[in-house]
């Protein structure tokens, strides 16, 4: 069908990151005109509603508001702070997560990542600060509907199948229509179980019908709070192949947890907080790059301390266990190689390789245990 | 768009509410509570004593003293108190019949007094009056106005779930206002309300056609069944009456997060409120008080049979409207403010 394969083609050759509103606007104009092509007075109805938003948008464009072009970010918090008697949940938070990514929220417990989520989602009002999702041009609420949230753990109501409840959300959302619930059942691995009532489900099959809620309505932006707990292995490993799967679909993931591993295959980017705080923040790789460890052996360990300690690029130096253990990044051994020989000290063994996310979290967290 | 946004909300919540077991308990608690007026009467009417009584009551009375020359004057109590004129009466002077009636009515007040008590246990089962009985008990029947009372605990537990369950934070973290979301809850509970006197007043029109059914069915005459007017009037101002107590129930709950504290405090008002009012009566200052608490209002305002004297009417309605219109103001100020956490297992 011919509005199939521009939807298609339109996801390959113009990537959601680029898009701006407008582009927004036509791709999705293709995708419900794909779920309708065999009714003619929902296509005509879609079509009435894309030249309205065209013009409503060219309009608020005009007007100098909200501008259409800068679409690139989706989620931004201006020295968001959240402080709840004596306790500072969230501190002067600023961040912004652009569109398309898979953005890491890390942090151990209590470090305010739900609540950060909350103030995003409108349900923690900040104490100070801002938040703009889509850059807010209609109210919170309104943007909410572009997004898909769950926080800390799914609630739905227990007395209701997994089915009624995804058809009561996706009452009261207007997002998609009711045959879209068998297919989001199946996409999450309840189709057997979707007519048994939420409270006999485990607590996988919580969070995999919490899964399909996120999903209703095909949202921008999903939130996802701890989306793993509880699940089995195999869950685990769906969730991260969907998550990925969503991204290169051009929608923008913000995901929360204190599982590191889960993040780093996951994310492109990432923050880390400790109560409260923002304490480091940049892209996986980058984080990782520059968090690499070098380990030496070489002809004289002690002068090679000394004067690799001299060296201002090296951030940390020490001999653990009979090796000289360096943390630098991983692509400048040949550099170290090549100070150490000047000062004739050879090396005779050294083996790089980068930092996990869960090494360098323990270590910008402080915590002493884990970090060694 | 916005009132479109809380009639669909509230479809939604009705979706929701129907799968429950807790209102359709309540709704044939209500049902069971409205008919017991009914059958006591019903019951009562045809007890063996009162039965005697409505003999002696229907029996006649014959009058034929010989200066009135053969004329014989016949009534019976159900006569004399509907006003009908006595059979053989017309054929009197005037002075006869100045006699006559004094006869008569000494007879009356002597011999069918408890005609009129009779005539009030057939008004409890007999219709249109059975529905404007059943409506007014479900609403404040005596001391313990259960109809009040299952509202406060629906409403409370209601809005109460949505905290225990979490699911107040999954329905706002989806882009639904919160006064959006308030204003569904209250309308669900208004229809629910208006839903439970329907089904109330067809249980009892029910009733009355199963009492005129089942024998003994040998009712006689009846003076006054009441209007049809008086339904629709009991009907409607029993609605307008449970206004305050269900924004009271959503401001209790709201307050405290929990379906269990919100039915306290609601149930808590509502002992405490009956208690103190009589109090305040007591003492001259604060007997002027004692005019405004909400339930002392609202029963005069539900009262049967129906008051006509509108300045006292006015004056609940005022009280009524101004509780109502003061709980929901307070209520969405504090909801609007509140962040809103995770379940918390009540």
């Amino acid at each position: 069908m011919l509005s199939e394969r521009v939807y298609r083609a339109l996801l390959v050759a113009y990537p959601r990151e680029f898009r701006g509103e407008y582009g927004e606007l036509m791709t999705q104009f293709f995708r419900d005109r794909m779920r309708y092509d065999g009714n003619g007075v929902r296509r005509l109805i879609l079509w009435m509603r894309l030249i309205f938003d065209l013009a409503a948008s060219a309009f608020k464009e005009h007007m100098g508001g909200y501008s259409m072009s800068s679409g690139r970010t989706v989620i931004e918090t201006e020295s968001l702070t959240k402080i709840y008697g004596n306790i500072v949940a969230v501190d002067n938070l600023t961040m912004s997560v652009p569109r398309g990514h898979a953005f890491g929220l890390l942090g151990p417990n209590g470090s305010g990542k739900t609540t950060t989520m909350g103030m995003l989602l409108g349900l923690v009002r900040p104490t100070s600060g801002s938040v703009s999702l889509f850059g807010s041009p209609d109210g919170l609420e309104t943007s909410l509907r572009r997004v898909g949230a769950i926080i800390e753990y799914p609630a739905f109501y227990p007395y209701l199948t997994g089915r009624e409840n995804l058809l009561y959300f996706q009452g009261i959302f207007e997002r998609g229509a009711p045959e879209d619930i068998d297919v989001l059942l199946e996409k999450v691995g309840l189709a057997e179980r979707g007519d048994y009532r939420f409270s006999t489900y485990s607590l996988g099959m919580k969070q995999r019908l919490g899964l399909a809620f996120v999903l209703l309505g095909d949202p921008e932006v999903l939130l996802l709070d701890e989306p793993t707990n509880g699940m089995d292995p195999a869950g685990m490993a769906d969730v991260r192949y969907l998550i990925r799967e969503l991204c290169a679909d051009g929608r923008t993931v913000l995901l929360a947890s204190h599982i590191l591993n889960e993040v780093e295959q996951v994310c492109d980017s990432v923050v880390i907080m400790s109560k409260g705080a923002l304490i480091a923040q940049g892209a996986v790789p980058d984080i990782l790059r520059s968090e690499g460890q070098i380990r030496l052996r070489t002809t004289n360990d002690e002068r090679a301390l000394a004067i690799l300690s001299a060296l201002t690029w090296i951030e940390d130096v020490k001999i653990e266990d009979g090796e000289i253990v360096i943390s630098a990044p991983s692509d400048r051994v040949a550099e170290i190689s090549t100070a150490l020989g000047r000062s004739e000290v050879y090396v005779i063994e050294a083996s790089s390789g980068r930092s996990s996310l869960e090494r360098y979290f323990f270590e910008v967290t402080g915590d002493e245990r884990e970090s060694e | 768009m916005l009132i479109g946004q809380v009639l669909r909300l509230t479809k939604w919540e009705w979706f929701k509410l129907r799968r429950l077991r807790m209102p359709w308990i309540l709704l044939a608690i209500a049902v069971l509570v409205s008919q017991v007026g009914i059958w006591v009467n019903y019951l009562a009417y045809h007890d063996v004593t009162v039965h005697q009584v409505v003999n002696q009551g229907n029996s006649s009375i014959g009058l034929s003293p010989d200066e009135w020359q053969g004329v014989r004057v016949t009534a019976t109590c159900v006569d004399i108190a509907r006003g009908h004129t006595p059979t053989g009466l017309d054929q009197l002077t005037e002075e006869q019949q100045r006699m006559a009636l004094e006869h008569l009515d000494a007879w009356h007040s002597e011999d069918c007094e408890n005609t009129v008590t009779l005539n009030e246990l057939r008004r409890g089962f007999t219709l249109p009056n059975s529905m404007t009985t059943s409506i007014s008990d479900f609403s404040s029947l005596g001391p313990v106005a259960i109809g009040l009372l299952l509202i406060m605990i629906l409403t409370a537990s209601l809005v109460g779930t949505e905290y225990g369950w979490g699911t107040l934070r999954t329905v706002l973290a989806g882009g639904i206002h919160r006064w959006t979301f308030l204003a569904a809850k209250l309308l669900l509970l208004l229809w629910l309300c208006t839903g439970a006197l329907i089904v109330i007043v067809a249980a009892s029109v029910a009733s009355s056609l199963a009492t005129a059914v089942i024998p003994p069915n040998e009712a006689g005459e009846l003076v006054d069944a009441g209007r049809w007017s008086d339904v629709v009037i009991v009907f409607f101002k029993s609605v307008y009456g449970f206004l305050p107590f269900i924004a009271l129930s959503v401001l209790a709950t709201v307050l405290t997060r929990s379906r269990g504290a919100g039915i306290a405090i609601s149930i808590g008002y509502f002992i405490i409120e009956t208690a103190v009012a009589p109090v305040l009566n007591l003492h001259d200052t604060l007997a002027k008080v004692a005019d405004y608490p909400l339930i002392q209002n609202f029963r005069s305002w539900t009262a049967v049979p129906v008051v006509e004297d509108s300045s006292y009417a006015l004056q609940a309605f005022v009280v009524i409207l101004t509780y109502t219109v003061v709980l929901v103001v307070a209520t969405s100020w504090v909801f609007r403010r509140r962040d809103i956490g995770g379940a918390v297992g009540d």
